[in-house]
């Protein structure tokens, strides 16, 4: 799989632990309805200790470990500000996760959904999002995620299969790609080879999926109507 | 009343002066200029693939697309950037930016000074080339400002507000980062009417 190849019109690399691909998930699904599209939806497990180090909180929310500069202290808690006061508008929960998850068994259970069509893999997502960020979610047990692959609709058993041999290995044989493809963080979206790293670029991407009629836009954390 | 905090050595300032400058027009509220300087960036230091961390891989790969995605919108928006602000301070710039303000000429100040810098036709740590665009603007005396102090509490108070990234705006005491959150603040500023931004 090439980081910026597809046969689809659009490729969105997502990640279950950040709340900023969370509340890019719904308005990139709506591009499909919008544009009549089919979207590659695939998985990017963030390394966050790499660019924004690493802490452990406890149930109390006192920080008990930690390794994070100050500056990186005020972007995550910046980021999680900001995601928090866009998700009350939409009615969404984000309790600030105690860890920071390795998130690849999900990200392979979405390669896993995807198989079993469009609507088995938005279940999966709607469902693992929601509940990992109410914090009712343990995306780190594969019998936990293979539940969720069932509730959606898929083969619970054949996720567990995938995930031991061929789901692990496309999974990670993925991950080796990004960084030399200029993808490093999500939600990313690919078009015709570009990328866009962020949801402020959906009004970019939605103009490009429209056959760049008018001017480009700029860029914009926004709705979005369907195009005429 | 918007607060705009920006600094005029960031390409992320220069894509939202505009915009933001729309926004209150549209909206027909002031905006409160906090020009911040940063301290001087220093150069990119080149890293070269499989001679790098993780950590090291990313920040470049970033800063690549960060550079990329710049560009791709300032040639969409026909913004000129001519010239990289490696090494170059902006506290004489910012002085100007406050001196400017004291005469009511802030905006055209800030736009002139942010716009020439980046098309490569103004050094903004020339005191005399800003006291020569002060002085054309209407505000003159620049070359008599003892700045020092109060920039620094200027800075200080901007901080002490919370904007730690620019550019940034500030509405009802809370901090957006960067223009993509002008739909919210329009939202906020038209009195939190209808759905909100997503």
């Amino acid at each position: 799989m090439h980081p910026l190849e597809t046969d689809k019109p659009l490729i969105v690399y997502m990640d279950f632990k950040s709340p900023y691909a969370y509340l890019a998930k719904d308005p990139t699904w709506q591009l499909e309805d919008d544009f009549g599209i089919a979207i590659d939806w695939r998985p990017l497990t963030l390394n966050i200790p790499s660019f924004l180090g690493s802490a452990k909180v406890s149930e109390k929310g006192k920080v008990v470990e930690e390794n994070r500069t100050p500056r990186q202290w005020q972007g995550v808690r910046y980021a999680y500000m900001d995601a928090k006061r866009y998700a009350r508008l939409k009615n969404i929960l984000i309790y600030g996760p105690r860890k920071i998850w390795d998130s690849s068994l999900a990200g392979i259970g979405m390669l896993w959904t995807k198989r079993s069509g469009r609507d088995v893999l938005k279940r999966y997502m709607d469902i693992a999002y929601e509940r990992f960020w109410r914090r009712e979610l343990d995306i780190e047990d594969e019998t936990v995620v293979a539940g969720v692959v069932a509730e959606a609709g898929g083969d619970e058993q054949g996720y567990l299969a995938f995930l031991d041999g061929e789901g692990r290995r496309e999974h990670d044989a993925l991950q080796a790609q990004l960084h030399g493809a200029g993808i490093f963080g999500v939600p990313s979206y690919v078009i015709d080879g570009e990328v866009f790293f962020g949801r402020e670029h959906l009004p970019a991407v939605r103009w490009l999926l429209g056959g760049r009629q008018g001017p480009p836009p700029d860029v914009a954390y926004d709705r979005f109507e369907p195009p005429p | 009343m918007i607060g705009f905090a920006f600094d005029y050595t960031s390409t992320a300032s220069l894509l939202a002066f505009k915009p933001t400058c729309a926004l209150a027009d549209e909206l027909e509220v002031p905006i409160e200029w906090l020009p911040v300087p940063s301290n001087a960036r220093p150069a990119a230091i080149v890293t070269t693939p499989g001679d790098e961390s993780v950590s090291e891989r990313h920040t470049r790969v970033r800063a690549e697309y960060v550079a990329m995605d710049v560009a791709r919108y300032a040639r969409w928006q026909g913004i000129e950037i001519n010239r990289d602000a490696a090494g170059v301070g902006s506290d004489l710039a910012c002085a100007g930016g406050l001196w400017a303000d004291r005469h009511g000429i802030a905006r055209a100040y800030h736009e002139r000074v942010i716009t020439e810098f980046w098309a490569g036709r103004l050094d903004i740590e020339d005191r005399e080339m800003l006291k020569s665009v002060l002085d054309e603007l209407g505000s003159p005396g620049f070359d008599d400002y003892d700045y020092e102090v109060p920039l620094a509490a200027h800075k200080a108070s901007v901080e002490d507000r919370g904007v730690h990234t620019l550019p940034a705006c500030l509405v009802e005491e809370q901090v957006f980062v960067g223009r993509a959150h002008l739909p919210m603040i329009r939202w906020i500023l038209q009195g939190r009417n209808g759905p909100g931004p997503l």
